[in-house]
């Protein structure tokens, strides 16, 4: 908003030269009368500078160019400047200097307003009205910068914003405000200021600055200060969406300690409840409120959402496959393995959530008839666990017999399926803990494993510390890597972001003692995820322990660094650390004489999808890594290029942009197989939950071109999977609340999972394809639930369309454009946003509208006579 | 506090067993686990050995202390396990899986269940391509290829021993599953024909010509072929199927009063002829038409001169299978004392999907042709005028089977010719394969077979063989590797570069009914 101003400045520097011409008769005789009094002030007239200032000041100011007492004034400027320095200090030279500071605005050198103003009387400057202080805020801020690289006092100046900032406030310009507060370091100022009427914008504003925060203290700062003028003025839903940001203890018990009201209360626990986060005992004693934030609603709702949108029944994967779409040429119908595997996939994604599947639910026919008694049991049984996900009770009902089978796969997938249904879940007797510890004694590996993965997603973000001992000896002292990387990484996913030391010591101790060879197999590559979990978004919390990782003698130390470096930065946008991270890809790939070094190119793609990780969470950060991405396909080793498609489906994660998509279409024909399988894969998690028919579409193109190749078909068929996953009702999208919170354990994750697609080949081809079920924990539906008290639907009109970003615009701007209405409960896709059509209700607080939202009755609404229209107006499948 | 826990030794529970919950459910803390979990038999159905009972994240054990358990009174408990009732129908057993089969196993069930025969290469030996695209052109000759496969030939002869190993060869192309190489075929060949086994200085098998392999291979079952018709007459299949009768006129070109001479000749295939100096020869019909037209100098009988004549073929008896050769081979002379040597004509010659043999047929055949001939115009005319028909009975059934009718009519059509075209691949392929004997002759021929040669001479190169498979789809079969061609591709094997080109080319006759 300043660089605007200064160029505005610019125009009006250049423009009076030549205009000055041609003078109609009327600015000629203004410019003789400014001119003379000018002259008038050199001879020593009093009067005639303040006959000046009123000539000056009643001068109509437009937006669009300079006022003519402005342009008229030029020559004299210089003269006046020449007069004032010789004079003697006096009454009249600070009134001088008043009049001067102003006329700097436009003819003045840098600073000079505030330079003029400060030896001026200090009495009017207010009067000059908008333009003028906008312009010395900016000066203010300059030079408040040059004082501070001095270490120089600037009291005196902070005296003048503490005059500017309440103009600001009281003339509906709260940004810049907001903009000169935060040049000079004073924020936590603009707390005095705020009122009811003024919070909305003034909140928004402060919020949309986040992204540009240079370090942690001022991001700190900024979310303080919000915090704590939410409080001020009883906005307790935005003060809790900002504790969960601030991600501090006690922030969040703070809020709710504040807050009395049980409505609001019950709101402020479904936003709990869609973060994850369990608060302190004692703070919620309400049984119901405990029901929420325990996210025990979430599948009666979500089932609730399907039946309104008539999407219930199971969904076959030929029926998401579309196989008769497709051209095809094969008349041989045999049972495959891997045909059955991607089915057994596809049909947990399609129906995840829904109780009720189109394989594992047929009692008659067992699917686990179908599959082969190895990996792809323990993922037909895992299944089960998507299908009831957030279902404890009708989870524990399927899956329970599986564990009495004697059979070690069908019993290791229970495992996995149990972990899943009871994630994000708090059910008091904690059946997972209960059952799964048990399995942990089982004497098979394979069962062991299974226990280990369930615990992870079970707990994930729970930071349950009765696990903790009994998993960390896992990593230490386990033979089998697979059981002692699983359990590094369900330790990650249980303390994921909680910096929990002993955890870290553990994985990073094991890191030094295990013997090379084991350190060579692929799926070791979880310990340095598990440990990076652990600081996942902690940013400098992860240092000490990037450190000490150099003692270890494998080269797994590498990838344990870049892997934590993104982590412990992830979506903070940090270009330093994305600087760091571009530094391993631009590593040189042959020596001087065109001979290849043999380097680590594993490294440079952790790198890549790190790069991503860290500019996720904002729009325009996106953007630029996506072109940094382009540069890499273009010049860059295809090694390297193989993880550009997973880096390009992080960033647009269920969000099927046009650009990407074709991007990664084109890859997955690429002539090199890990690429393009990777390619498949990714066009998956980019319409992931979406059902986008363009998707769809080349998806089918893909399987056909797979013919013959089994392996990729497979990947195709997950792909379509992912693509219709929840038949189009959820999304993987870790960012919410206006991308402003990161849902910690989704992005766990989806970072879980990206790892294994890094050895495609080896993991999710091969014995690890249970690693597609960490994208279990990320899924979460994509709707709006509107409520009454009673935590009853209460359907009502509601708009959904494009969101527009309207931070700072004068009055109320349109938020939302191109939108249709429908009645709740509604979908909402990436990039969309939902509006209340009428005033009737709105929310028992401001908020975002999404998720879960409780409405009240709106006093002042009086009915429209029109009767609104009832009908939806559409809804794609 | 004993007094206490004595008067509080039974409590209520609440259960919670999936999504059923049963309140005040006693528990008597004194007693034992078993106990408790026989009650909870009783209440749930649920066997006391599938009871997993959750307290507070652990599991009841079977001997832990009830009173240790600081249980309240109306605390939830959670119960899981199966019912009986509930119980996996696991009994049907595991389904076959294709990744576990063997690829021999997997062509068995292929062909037991589907009817389906998956097209398997021949792994070459060392320059045994020309055997290999042989095999492969002979196995497209239906009735041979049942032949050989139903009958085992008794006796020691070397003959014998070459077909039963011909049968063993046929029978593995289509139930091994995958290439395989054809060892004790070639070793019974190598015995028959001891030139094919000719080795080079680097004892590598040296390059053979196809023609002569395949032609051989006939040459040694015909004896063995022979059976009787229902009529009783003695016939033979390699006959019936190959055999070409020519009645061939020579006319003394400068005496023209000199008596015709007349013959009858047979033989297993046409020549094509492109090596043609006076009238260049850009198409198959071309070559054959120079091949049956023949100039030559002969010793008249009138006036003992010698005197130009013109042999003129004609055929007077159409095979079942008609073979073409192109001849591109032929003998170089070396000039200047050089070696001769087996060149070859790279020129292009296209050969059509249609062969029609009318014109090079005797007047009397002709006239057998022409009835056949007359009733094909007739059945395509009435084919035409049903379409309409056709198209309208298909609205209909759209209509009936309660599927979603296109508004659009140009989408009728467009579903309605893809229908049509299904139904025309099995109706050409049912009629292409038909037996023969039963319908009209017209002299029409139909392409089913193609034998390539690639490369600028005789004596190296690689041979392979395209067969054809259904509607318009051909088989490739280059040695052990197979793929799908469209018949573009296999029109476009016309020779005039250095791609693959065909050498022999086998057509099947076509009768109409």
């Amino acid at each position: 908003m300043e660089e605007k101003k200064v160029t505005q400045d610019k125009q009006a520097q250049k423009k009076p030269g030549k205009q000055a011409v041609q003078l109609s008769e009327q600015d000629l005789e203004l410019k003789n009368r400014l001119e003379q009094y000018a002259e008038e002030i050199i001879q020593n007239n009093t009067e005639s500078l303040e006959k000046l200032k009123t000539e000056v000041r009643s001068a109509t100011t437009s937006m669009t160019s300079v006022p003519k007492p402005f342009k008229f004034l030029k020559e004299s400027y210089g003269k006046l400047v020449e007069f004032y320095n010789g004079l003697e200090t006096s009454r009249f030279k600070k009134q001088l200097a008043d009049f001067l500071s102003v006329l700097a605005m436009t003819y003045g050198g840098d600073r000079d307003s505030l330079l003029y103003l400060q030896e001026g009387t200090l009495e009017e400057f207010k009067f000059w009205g908008h333009e003028y202080l906008s312009h010395l805020a900016a000066n203010i801020g300059s030079e408040f910068q040059l004082r501070l690289q001095k270490v120089e006092g600037a009291d005196d100046l902070l005296a003048l914003v503490d005059e500017i900032v309440p103009y600001f406030m009281d003339h509906n310009s709260e940004h810049d405000a907001i903009d000169l507060l935060s040049e000079v370091d004073q924020l936590q100022k603009i707390e005095q200021y705020v009122n009811q009427a003024n919070i909305q914008r003034i909140l928004v504003y402060l919020l949309s600055l986040v992204p540009f925060c240079s370090d942690q203290d001022e991001l700190d700062i900024l979310l303080i200060t919000a915090f704590n003028i939410c409080l001020k003025v009883n906005e307790y839903t935005n003060a809790l969406r900002i504790a969960l940001r601030i991600d501090k203890p006690g922030k969040v018990e703070e809020v709710f300690k504040a807050c009395q009201d049980e409505t609001i209360k019950k709101q402020l626990a479904f936003q709990l409840a869609r973060h994850r986060y369990q608060v302190e005992e004692g703070i919620i004693n309400d049984e119901t409120l405990k029901k929420i934030a325990a996210n025990q609603y979430l599948s009666q709702f979500y089932i609730n959402l399907a039946k309104d949108l008539e999407v219930l029944e199971p969904k076959t994967p030929d029926q998401v496959y579309k196989a008769h779409l497709e051209e095809k040429n094969k008349e041989a119908n045999f049972e495959q393995i891997q045909k059955n595997l991607a089915a057994t996939y596809c049909n947990g994604f399609v129906n995840a959530g829904f109780k009720k599947d189109a394989l594992m639910s047929n009692k008659e026919n067992p699917w686990l008839n179908s599959v082969k008694n190895d990996h792809t049991a323990i993922a037909a049984v895992a299944s089960i666990g998507l299908v009831n996900l957030w279902n404890i009770d009708n989870g524990t009902e399927q899956i329970s017999e599986y564990f009495d089978l004697s059979d070690i796969y069908t019993k290791a997938g229970a495992c996995i399926g149990l972990g899943l249904f009871c994630s994000g879940i708090v059910d008091e007797n904690q059946p997972a803990q209960a059952i799964l510890l048990a399995q942990l004694e089982s004497p098979e590996v394979q069962v062991k494993i299974g226990a280990v993965m369930g615990l992870g997603l079970a707990y994930a973000g729970s930071a349950r510390a009765e696990l903790q001992e009994q998993l960390i000896s896992l990593i230490v002292e386990a033979d089998s890597v697979e059981l002692a990387s699983m359990a590094a990484l369900s330790l990650g996913l249980i303390f994921v972001g909680k910096c929990n030391d002993e955890v870290a010591n553990a994985i990073v101790q094991t890191m030094m003692e295990r013997q090379e060879s084991q350190l060579d197999i692929s799926i070791s590559r979880y310990f340095a995820v598990g440990l990076g979990l652990l600081y996942l978004g902690q940013a400098e919390a992860a240092e000490i322990v990037i450190e000490s990782l150099a003692l270890i003698p494998h080269k797994i130390n590498k990838y344990a660094k870049v892997t934590l470096t993104s982590l412990a930065f992830a979506s903070t946008g940090n270009v330093l650390k994305v600087q760091e991270l571009l530094g391993y890809c631009s590593e040189v790939t042959s020596d001087d004489n065109g001979a290849k070094i043999d380097k680590n190119y594993e490294l440079q793609q952790v790198a890549i999808l790190g790069i991503a990780l860290i500019a996720s969470s904002e729009d325009i950060g996106s953007e630029m890594v996506y072109r940094i991405f382009q540069h890499i396909l273009q010049f860059s080793d295809v090694e390297v290029k193989r993880a550009i498609p997973l880096a390009v489906a992080l960033i647009n994660i269920s969000n099927p942009k046009i650009q990407p998509m074709d991007l990664l279409l084109k890859l997955a024909h690429d002539r090199d197989q890990e690429l393009s399988y990777r390619a498949t894969l990714s066009m998956g998690l980019l319409g992931a939950g979406t059902n986008n028919s363009r998707i769809a579409d080349k998806l089918r193109g893909l399987a056909v071109y797979f013919m013959n190749d089994s392996n990729g078909l497979f990947l195709v068929r997950i792909a379509q999977g992912l693509l219709h996953m929840g038949k189009g009702l959820l999304t993987l999208q870790p960012y919410y609340s206006d991308k402003f919170l990161m849902n910690k354990v989704a992005i766990a994750g989806i970072i879980s999972f990206l790892h294994g697609c890094l050895d495609i080949k080896n993991l999710i081809l091969e014995k690890n394809h249970t690693l597609l079920y960490y994208l279990g924990i990320a899924m979460y539906p994509r709707m709006f639930f509107t409520l009454n008290d009673n935590l009853e639907n209460l359907p009502v009109q509601v708009r959904v369309g494009q969101a527009v970003d309207a931070v700072g615009q004068a009055g109320k701007p349109k938020r939302i454009t191109g939108f249709q209405t429908h009645t709740s409960p509604v979908i909402v896709s990436a990039g969309e946003r939902a509006e209340l059509a009428n005033d009737e209700y709105m929310p028992v607080q401001d908020m975002i509208l999404e998720n879960f939202v409780i409405l009240k009755k709106n006093p002042d609404y009086k009915p429209e006579i029109e009767q609104p229209q009832r009908k939806k107006t559409s809804f794609s499948m | 506090m004993d007094q206490i826990e004595e008067e509080h030794k039974i409590i209520q529970l609440e259960i919670k067993y999936t999504t059923e919950i049963h309140k005040n459910v006693p528990i008597d803390l004194n007693g034992t686990v078993l106990k408790f979990q026989e009650t909870l038999q009783e209440l749930l159905k649920v066997p006391v050995e599938k009871q997993k009972i959750m307290i507070k994240g652990s599991l009841l054990k079977k001997d832990q202390d009830l009173t240790k358990l600081n249980l309240k009174n109306g605390q939830q408990i959670m119960v899981m396990g199966a019912r009986e009732e509930h119980l996996l129908n696991l009994k049907q057993g595991k389904k076959i899986f294709e990744e576990d089969l063997t690829p021999e196993q997997k062509a068995i069930l292929l062909k037991e269940k589907a009817g389906i025969v998956l097209p398997i290469g021949l792994v070459n030996q060392g320059n045994t391509c020309y055997m290999n695209a042989s095999i492969q052109i002979l196995r497209r000759v239906n009735e041979l290829n049942d032949y050989v496969k139903n009958n085992t030939k008794q006796g020691q002869g070397p003959s014998v021993k070459f077909f039963n190993a011909l049968k063993d060869v046929f029978q593995k192309l289509e139930l091994k599953g995958e290439a395989f190489k054809p060892y004790n075929f070639l070793d019974v060949f190598f015995q028959l024909y001891p030139e094919f086994g000719q080795r080079d200085n680097q004892m590598q098998l040296k390059q053979q010509d196809a023609d002569e392999c395949f032609q051989n291979i006939l040459q040694t079952i015909q004896p063995l072929t022979a059976y009787e018709n229902e009529e009783g007459k003695q016939k033979n299949l390699i006959q019936d199927l190959f055999e070409i009768e020519l009645q061939s006129t020579i006319e003394n070109q400068d005496i023209p009063d000199e008596p015709k001479k007349v013959g009858i000749e047979r033989g297993r295939k046409l020549m094509c002829i492109i090596d043609n100096q006076s009238r260049p020869v850009s198409t198959l019909v071309e070559g054959i038409t120079v091949s049956l037209e023949e100039q030559m100098q002969k010793i008249s009988e009138i006036d003992q001169q010698n005197h130009i004549y013109k042999k003129t073929q004609r055929i007077s008896k159409l095979p079942s299978y008609l073979l073409c050769q192109m001849v591109r081979f032929y003998w170089k002379q070396g000039v200047q004392g050089k070696e001769g040597v087996k060149a070859k004509i790279l020129r292009n010659v296209a050969f059509p999907k249609i062969l029609e043999l009318y014109d090079f047929c005797t007047p009397e055949l002709q006239q057998l042709l022409q009835a056949g001939r007359d009733y094909e115009k007739k059945k395509l005319l009435e084919m035409a005028a049903k379409e309409t028909d056709e198209l309208e009975q298909f609205k209909k059934d759209l209509e009936a089977s309660g599927k979603m009718v296109p508004d659009d009519t140009r989408e009728i059509y467009k579903q309605f010719k893809a229908k049509k075209l299904q139904e025309e691949i099995k109706n050409h392929d049912d009629q292409l394969y038909r037996k023969h004997g039963y319908g009209l002759d017209t002299g029409n021929y139909e392409l089913i077979g193609v034998l390539t040669h690639t490369g600028r001479e005789a004596d190296s190169g690689h041979y392979m063989a395209w067969v054809h498979h259904s509607g318009d789809n051909w088989i490739w079969y280059d040695d052990d590797k197979t793929a799908e061609r469209k018949i573009e591709h296999i029109l476009d094997l016309r020779g005039g570069g250095d791609w693959h080109m065909g050498y022999y080319l086998l057509y099947r006759k076509l009768e109409i009914e």
